[in-house]
């Protein structure tokens, strides 16, 4: 689905506005939803004590073996564009719904994580293939900034033999991420 | 003779019959470590987590691991046991044999399954809270091996199939407390002598503290008995796979040289004492009609101690740890292939245990 406001992104951020007893729903790209709402936290009026009473108490969901059922609530619901899955279910339940919830709770969830594990970043074991990928994105960007200098310099030729390696590899890295 | 012809009953008699490797109780440090063992966390991209995905995607990541086992030479001798299509006390049974988690046995998804190779050495569970979650467990203290064989079978996975993956949270898993390298390594040890001396609780205190766990002898959700208590990592992301073992490896190392410390002192200033609580522990053993599973386990871990201790000769490691699964409820039905209740299976525990130790002990 495509943001509500520019319709050109995607929309991964769902506003829920509730006054009263009405209820009306916002789905709009991260870009748009910055610009609408100013700064994300503030704009959630919560103090940095909320914040931290609430990773809290998802701590403490994480840490409890048991499966303690938690009401606490997060607007504006975030849902992950691939599953569904909402923010606010994650504190209920402790788990995220796919892989690509991480991307869309990441916000959110990177406290938690330092809070667990003490980093955020993962610098263990990397799949082949994820490898790969790091190095053709590597590539790319080491043309283009050779790309940069050429034009600069007025080196057109180069420029041009430039440009074509960048769009061959990307070509290639597509058709190696579709495999 | 028993006459079976599904094929999940089939391979659950094989397992009856057949003794995993760890169980043959050999391996570095085994007068103090039972068992080593590494699981890794694994998930495919773009099919959501069991508990959300939908019966056909579920099925789809059973498909993906069928025809994997098919086409990897590496694995294409392991078997697959199809849970959902096992009775309550047959799960038990893989519960009890360390093959499946108390978390697969409690799910209620459909398409979950077990899949293992030659002597039980790696195993890998389907759909449970992760899509994969692969296992290794050997005898003894042998981290380092243990993460040589699962590497190993991971990287052949990590080839054909596209794990879940990004450059910053590492692999992903359904609980973030898995995140990064979704490895949780564990060393089960027996420590009676820092139970008997009440040292255990000071010592547990600053390793827990560290990030480490301590659980009973079927890992997350169990009790402690026997005296039998499993180390693990608790912190999985920001650590590279060989620096969790390391650290892991630190922890242990200090449990095992406190316990032969406190096996020292006892021996020095309480040798007979302890020479009686063995055999009178025997003597029980050899001799109940009736006995439960936890009064059997107990006692076993003081026979257990007496080999430790180089008292008991005539029995070794392998015929305490036969004896630590055989008597476990679901095994016990298993072995009698019909459903008992507990008072049977008391009597029938007694006669087992009898049928397996020597009356003497030597």
């Amino acid at each position: 689905m495509f943001c509500q406001i520019c319709n050109k992104n995607k929309a991964t951020i769902t506003i829920v506005k509730i006054v009263g007893d009405s209820k009306t729903e916002l789905k709009v790209c991260p870009e748009c939803a910055n610009s609408l709402l100013g700064n994300s936290i503030s704009c959630l009026s919560f103090s940095q004590n909320d914040i931290k009473e609430l990773l809290d108490s998802l701590l403490s969901t994480f840490l409890s073996d048991q499966e303690g059922k938690r009401t606490t609530s997060f607007p504006p619901e975030i849902s992950c564009p691939n599953c569904g899955y909402t923010y606010n279910e994650f504190i209920q339940t402790g788990k995220l719904g796919c892989s690509q919830c991480y991307e869309c709770f990441r916000g959110q969830l990177n406290p938690l994580l330092h809070r667990l594990h003490g980093h955020s970043q993962h610098i263990g074991i990397v799949p082949l293939a994820f490898q790969e990928h790091l190095n053709s994105l590597k590539k790319i960007e080491e043309i283009k900034k050779e790309l940069q200098q050429a034009v600069i310099k007025e080196e057109y030729e180069k420029a041009a033999q430039l440009r074509d390696m960048i769009r061959e590899e990307e070509k290639r890295e597509k058709n190696g991420d579709s495999k | 003779m028993e006459i079976v012809n599904n094929k999940e009953a089939i391979l659950l008699r094989e397992l009856r019959n057949n003794t995993a490797r760890w169980v043959k109780g050999e391996g570095p440090l085994n007068h103090i470590v039972i068992s080593t063992r590494i699981r890794l966390a694994r998930n495919l991209k773009n099919i959501p987590f069991p508990f959300k995905a939908s019966d056909r995607q579920r099925e789809q990541v059973l498909m993906k691991i069928e025809s994997l086992l098919k086409d990897s030479k590496l694995l294409n001798n392991f078997k697959l046991i199809n849970i959902n299509n096992l009775e309550e006390r047959d799960i038990q049974f893989l519960v009890e044999k360390r093959l499946i988690s108390l978390a697969l046995a409690h799910l209620n998804y459909s398409s979950r399954a077990l899949i293992y190779g030659p002597d039980e050495v790696m195993s890998l569970l389907v759909n449970e809270e992760d899509h994969f979650r692969l296992q290794s467990l050997l005898p003894g203290y042998q981290l380092k091996k243990v993460w040589e064989i699962i590497n190993c079978y991971d990287r052949e996975m990590m080839n054909k199939i596209d794990y879940a993956f990004n450059e910053k949270e590492g692999f992903l898993t359904c609980c973030p407390t898995n995140l990064g390298t979704g490895l949780r390594a564990s060393v089960m040890l027996h420590l009676p002598a820092l139970i008997i001396m009440n040292k255990l609780s000071d010592l547990i205190a600053p390793i827990t503290k560290k990030g480490f766990a301590i659980r009973g002898f079927y890992g997350e959700g169990s009790s402690f008995q026997g005296n039998l208590f499993q180390v693990s990592n608790q912190t999985t992301l920001g650590f590279t796979e060989g620096e969790i073992l390391e650290n892991l490896e630190i922890e242990t190392k200090k449990l095992i040289e406190e316990e032969e410390k406190t096996r020292e002192e006892l021996i020095l200033n309480h040798r007979t004492l302890m020479e009686d609580q063995i055999m009178r522990a025997y003597g029980i053993l050899t001799n109940a009609r009736i006995i439960s599973t936890s009064e059997a386990f107990n006692l076993l871990s003081k026979v257990r101690f007496g080999i430790e201790l180089g008292m008991l000769t005539k029995i070794g490691y392998d015929t305490i740890n036969r004896l630590m699964l055989i008597i476990q409820p679901g095994f016990i039905q298993l072995l009698k292939n019909q459903e008992m209740k507990k008072e049977e299976r008391d009597l029938f525990r007694a006669g087992l245990i009898q049928e397996l130790l020597p009356y003497k002990a030597g």
